[in-house]
């Protein structure tokens, strides 16, 4: 294990702790570190490769992601006055060791990979990025409130960049500022959304938006 | 001069013909004989087996005698010698309880056919420890088999020992089913009946070995079928019960170390994964299920299932050692399943025997109703206390060295594996343990606190005397037994691997539990005696928040105990409680309060009894073959003529 | 030498107990603004304790007088078995599966004992103790053994044996393991908030209310006994964590002594933080605290079995 995959898995670590609480203000202040942590990785790949480019795409990363998008999440739960996501489909507790379940499998999952392609150095890389995207669809899955929906998207997302990360070079600066404006104008959108919906049913829950159906 | 193997044949035939006396006479003095002759013609049957240990410890055939296809043949060698052992020593304390507890018991047994019966199942254990060939072996089987069904249905006029009688004899058929075709399977491979002849392993026995480990698991009640040992131990008188969970289900162990660990060599590791997870699942099952019965017996015999399991799990680790090529973890295994079914047998008999103990004094073995025994049978709650801090593999006794082996294994396991997904297996088959340790003090801290201590539930339990001199005799020494086991364990260990087949390089890693012993008594004593000098007792009613009295329904009882754990595994245990509040202003001045638990086994209503109904089903429609008319079963003889016809001709 | 440093020990394990508990309790009151007990007051409560007269409930037999005793007896030799001071040296076993058997010894003699009593309030509380136990064991047991996997030995004084080596990859492992066995300590000592120690509704506690019938001489065995195992714990933490410094940092004997010391004074600090911080969880979320020891310890298990299980 070196030091990328410790980061690398630290942050599907937070990923997994993220699942056993139902405080959305916890869940926001762990996704930013796990996505400080990936940031961190990445640096640290970056370093080895010597890419300066990924250097500019971690300090954006930092900047959007781990800093502005929790704080922009955390003005709507703010304004929605909403703090817990109690409403979960099985309890917190065995969530969270299910998904510890899916590090193990994405374990087995990433030696199969790294066998057929010698090249990459970071196994820990990609189990993390693998069970970042279990973690993510994971928390999708149980999670009933919108900001919960939001919160598994951006855990996923963070899977997709670690596996692209570990498994390529790092792709071109403009491709993943792309992405990023993409993702920050995609979640300024979905908050701004869970804002209006929360003023006109009165809640959040996603499970029961099937009233908006035309009958 | 007769030889030694010669002798103790004799000695095990005269055991089996000893059942025809208790049905020859009539009189009453025969049946107090019995137990004696018992007694005497075990202790011979030990000391001649030792003699004959120390002489030669290779395979010795007795004179064929005949038995249709197979000579009737017998062999005794070590593995044998130890199964022999544990078996007569259960017998003979059980034998000398069962004099009390036949003459204290409520149920008119009839005490000739009990005897005649105890004494055919016993001999019958004896014969397929000894036994050479797969034809003896069965014979004894089926004899063991009918005589502790007879035992089960002793109280056959109540509906729940028919029910519990029908279930084992189902079960213990089907067990000689499949060992009956597995056996058939080998014959044909080997054109021989003789074990020793046969080598499993290969990939061509690998289903009759699979159809042996399924019969054998039956009959030791491994996870999906252990059903019949929760009905057949409530119903079986208590010495009765000591035997079956201590022995008898040893007996199919015997069985699998005999056919698929010392004579077998295998190739892929199907078996090693089959027997940890069927160990590993009879553990927790097991226990979950042993926690939340109200029945004690019923309790013990779930427990039984956790310990199958744990010797299963050590099955496994033996096999793992041979299939890799590890002889140290082989030995380590081995060690450990020959260990943790002695003290199996030894603990679950002691506490069948205090439960027999008390089912003589009380007549009652639902945990309502008991409590506060303690104060009036001292001597068997000392040795109930030794046995629960035994079976819970506590730290000086016995138990806790076969566990702790187990847990060497597994920890060898893991130093050895080099597959990460194995040995990731293995560290969470430990953690699945230690819950299994935890639910285990769960349980025996619920049979002792609500049988022995706190205050009395009920008025019956206040009318309770101390046992008489003989079952208080049998306790005591099996208890003396469980320290001895520790205390000698070292010695115990080294007995058996300098029988065993490898000369070992490592040594076995032991624990210091003598030193432990001693520290601990001495320390305990050391502490009292200082203390006792310094303070003055006196004696008032536990707080009741200032409230007048409390009532001895207020203390925890046997459901409230168990409800929070039992709320955990609410999906396996399907529990349910239902609480019904009577009264005409309920919320505030309710009249009556009933609450009950209930649980169901999910194995039982949801695999068991659909296949019972559709045979049911179909059987039925195989009834109408056999209608009575003698024409009708003319045509079927004349059909399956032309039919044998055809086949003979064309085939 | 070796004598000398057992004998210390032994004072040390008779002395440090109660200050821990002294500590804690003074940490408390300065956070709310209290003067609080003075750091001694364990001690003199102990004393007074003794010379008190006990009294035993009508319905107890020898068995719950006994078990306090048997129980300070295992403590008193779980303290040779648990390197819990940097200079213990293995007298007996670190065995962590003995270990983890002496602490179910413990725990079956306290219930016991407490069933034996008669009393309501403590027989409810047993059954609550046993329950927790049931999800903690395993937490326990996996992050020792996520240790023992990484330091490949199973002997607990094997794998704290204080030698420098430059191995960064045992840090998460040592870090997830010591987290782990803080949660767990928790609710093995029933501290905050799995269970308020310093209510006075014995309905709703663990702990306390299963030791409402000790009075006098027992009582103050069982308190010794409950700060000792604390200490034990808070120790067997301390070396995790001080081993990770190790790892980075090559330290003299002297100073990795005072760092040890130091980290079990900060665990004592963080304990009284988080009861001062913290609400006493309803008893149905006491389970999903444990989860997060068990979360901790499954992470440390999987950090330990990719290092490279082939030992």
């Amino acid at each position: 294990m070196n030091i990328t995959d410790f980061f690398a898995l630290g942050s599907a670590c937070f990923g997994i702790l993220m699942l056993g609480s139902v405080n959305l203000r916890l869940n926001l202040f762990l996704y930013s570190l796990q996505t400080l942590f990936m940031a961190l990785a990445t640096i640290n790949q970056s370093f080895k490769q010597v890419n300066i480019e990924m250097y500019f795409i971690c300090i954006f990363i930092i900047a959007l992601k781990a800093l502005f998008i929790p704080y922009f999440l955390n003005n709507v739960l703010n304004k929605i006055d909403i703090q817990y996501d109690s409403n979960v489909m099985i309890p917190t507790a065995i969530g969270m060791h299910i998904s510890i379940l899916f590090l193990g499998i994405s374990q087995l999952l990433s030696d199969k990979i790294i066998q057929s392609m010698p090249s990459i150095d970071s196994i820990g890389g990609v189990t993390a990025a693998i069970s970042l995207l279990f973690t993510g669809i994971l928390f999708m899955l149980l999670r009933k409130i919108a900001i919960s929906q939001i919160i598994g998207f951006l855990t996923l997302e963070n899977g997709i960049f670690i596996f692209g990360v570990s498994i390529t070079k790092g792709l071109p600066l403009i491709v993943d500022l792309g992405v990023l404006l993409d993702l920050l104008v995609a979640i300024m959108i979905a908050g701004l959304f869970v804002f209006r919906i929360k003023s006109s049913f009165e809640h959040i829950d996603v499970t029961q938006l099937n009233e908006l159906h035309e009958n | 001069m007769i030889s030694g193997m010669t002798l103790i044949i004799f000695l095990g035939f005269t055991l089996l013909s000893l059942s025809i006396l208790p049905v020859l006479s009539a009189s009453k003095k025969i049946v107090k004989i019995i137990p004696i002759i018992i007694i005497f013609i075990s202790l011979g049957i030990i000391w001649q087996g030792s003699q004959q240990l120390a002489l030669t410890s290779n395979w010795i055939a007795c004179q064929p005698i005949w038995l249709g296809l197979g000579p009737l043949a017998f062999n005794f060698d070590f593995l044998a010698y130890l199964f022999i052992l544990i078996l007569l020593i259960i017998t003979i304390f059980s034998s000398l309880i069962s004099i009390g507890y036949l003459n204290s018991s409520k149920n008119k047994i009839n005490h000739r056919f009990y005897w005649a019966n105890f004494v055919l199942f016993i001999a019958s254990m004896f014969f397929i420890f000894l036994a050479k060939n797969a034809l003896t072996f069965l014979v004894f089987w089926e004899i063991m088999a009918i005589s502790s069904l007879a035992l089960v249905a002793l109280d056959f006029t109540s509906t729940k020992a028919q029910k519990a009688s029908l279930i084992y004899l189902g079960a213990t058929k089907m067990s000689t089913m499949f060992l009956t075709i597995g056996f058939l399977w080998l014959h044909q491979l080997y054109s021989s009946w003789d074990f020793a002849n046969w080598t499993i392993g290969s990939n061509a026995t690998f289903i009759p070995a699979l159809l042996l480990a399924i019969g054998f698991c039956i009959k030791a009640g491994a996870f999906p079928f252990h059903i019949w040992l929760p009905y057949a131990h409530p119903a079986a008188p208590g010495p009765v019960s000591a035997l079956m969970s201590g022995v008898m289900i040893k007996v199919a162990i015997y069985g699998i170390i005999r056919m698929l660990l010392v004579n077998a060599h295998f190739e892929n590791m199907f078996f090693v994964y089959f027997f940890l997870l069927l160990g590993a699942i009879s553990a927790i099952w097991g226990i979950i299920f042993a926690m939340i019965q109200n029945d004690i017996k019923r309790s013990l015999a779930y427990s039984s299932v956790e310990n199958i399991g744990l010797i299963l799990i050590a099955l496994a680790i033996s096999l793992y050692g041979k299939l890799t090529g590890n002889h140290y973890l082989e030995i380590i295994g081995f060690i450990a399943v020959i260990f943790h079914t002695i003290n199996h047998a030894v603990f679950k008999s002691l506490l069948f025997l205090g439960i027999s103990a008390i089912d003589s004094k009380i007549h009652n073995h639902d945990l309502h109703y008991l409590g506060g025994l303690a104060r009036y049978m001292p001597w068997t709650f000392l040795c109930f206390l030794t046995g629960s801090l035994s079976i819970c593999s506590l730290p000086p006794l016995n138990g806790f060295i076969s566990k702790w082996l187990i847990y060497k294994g597994l920890w060898e396991i893991i130093c050895q594996s080099q597959n990460k997904f194995f040995s990731g297996i293995i560290i969470m088959i430990i953690g699945l343990l230690a819950m299994v340790g935890a639910l285990a003090v769960l349980l025996f801290t619920k049979l002792i606190g609500l049988m022995f201590l706190g205050r009395s539930r009920s008025a019956v339990v206040t009318k309770a005397s101390e046992v008489g001199l003989l079952m208080r005799i049998s306790q005591v020494s099996l208890a003396f037994l469980c320290f001895s086991l520790a205390l000698f364990s070292p010695t115990i260990i080294k007995f058996i691997t300098s029988h065993s087949f490898y000369q070992l390089n490592n040594v076995i890693p032991q624990l210091p539990i003598a030193t432990l012993l001693i520290v601990l008594v001495s320390l305990i004593s050391i502490i009292y005696f200082i203390f006792h000098k310094l303070s003055t007792n006196t004696k008032n009613p536990p707080w009741s928040c200032g409230a007048l009295q409390l009532s001895p329904l207020m203390q925890v009882n046997a459901d409230s105990y168990s409800y929070s754990v039992a709320n955990f595994f609410k999906p396996i245990l399907q529990y349910k409680v239902t609480t019904s509040i009577i009264g005409s202003d309920k919320r505030h001045f309710p009249e009556k309060i009933e609450s009950s638990v209930s649980n169901t086994s999910l194995i039982e209503t949801k695999i068991y009894s659909p296949i019972i109904k559709d045979f049911e089903i179909i059987g039925n429609h195989f009834a109408k073959l056999q209608a009575g008319s003698i024409h009708l079963y003319l045509l079927y003889v004349f059909i399956s003529l032309i039919i044998l016809l055809f086949i003979g001709m064309y085939l | 030498m070796k004598y000398l440093l057992i004998s210390l020990q032994i004072i040390l394990s008779l002395l440090l107990p109660l200050l821990a508990i002294g500590i804690i309790r003074q940490i408390k009151a300065k956070l709310q603004n209290r003067i609080g007990p003075p750091l001694m007051q364990p001690y003199f409560n102990l004393i007074k304790l003794f010379k008190k007269n006990q009294i035993f409930s009508h319905d107890s037999t020898w068995i719950f007088p006994l078990s306090s005793i048997i129980n300070l007896s295992i403590v008193l030799i779980l303290s040779f078995i648990v390197p819990w001071l940097p200079f213990n040296k293995s007298v007996f076993s670190g065995d962590i599966f003995l270990l983890i058997y002496l602490l179910a010894l413990m725990r079956f003699f306290t219930i016991i004992g407490s069933i034996d009593t008669g009393s309501p309030f403590s027989s409810f509380s047993t059954s609550r103790e046993v329950s927790l136990a049931v999800l903690l064991e395993p937490a326990i047991i996996l992050a020792l053994l996520a240790l023992a996997v990484t330091f490949k030995t199973s002997d607990l004084f094997q794998i704290f044996n204080y030698a420098y080596s430059l191995d960064l990859i045992k840090i998460p492992v040592l870090i997830l393991s010591a987290s782990s066995l803080f949660l767990a300590s928790v609710v093995e000592f029933s501290r905050c908030p799995v269970d308020d120690p310093t209510t006075h509704l014995e309905l709703t506690m663990i702990h306390e209310a299963m030791i409402i019938e000790n009075s006098g001489l027992n009582l103050a065995i069982v308190e010794y006994t409950y700060s000792l195992k604390l200490l034990l714990f808070y120790g067997l933490i301390a070396q995790c964590l001080t081993h990770c410094i190790l790892i980075i940092l090559n330290l003299s004997i002297l100073l990795q002594s005072i760092l040890c010391l130091l980290i079990i004074f900060s665990l004592l600090i963080l304990t009284s933080l988080i009861e001062s911080f913290s609400v006493k969880l309803s008893w149905h979320k006491v389970p999903d605290f444990i989860a997060y020891a068990l979360t901790f310890s499954f992470l440390a298990v999987f950090a330990a079995i990719i290092n490279g299980v082939s030992l």
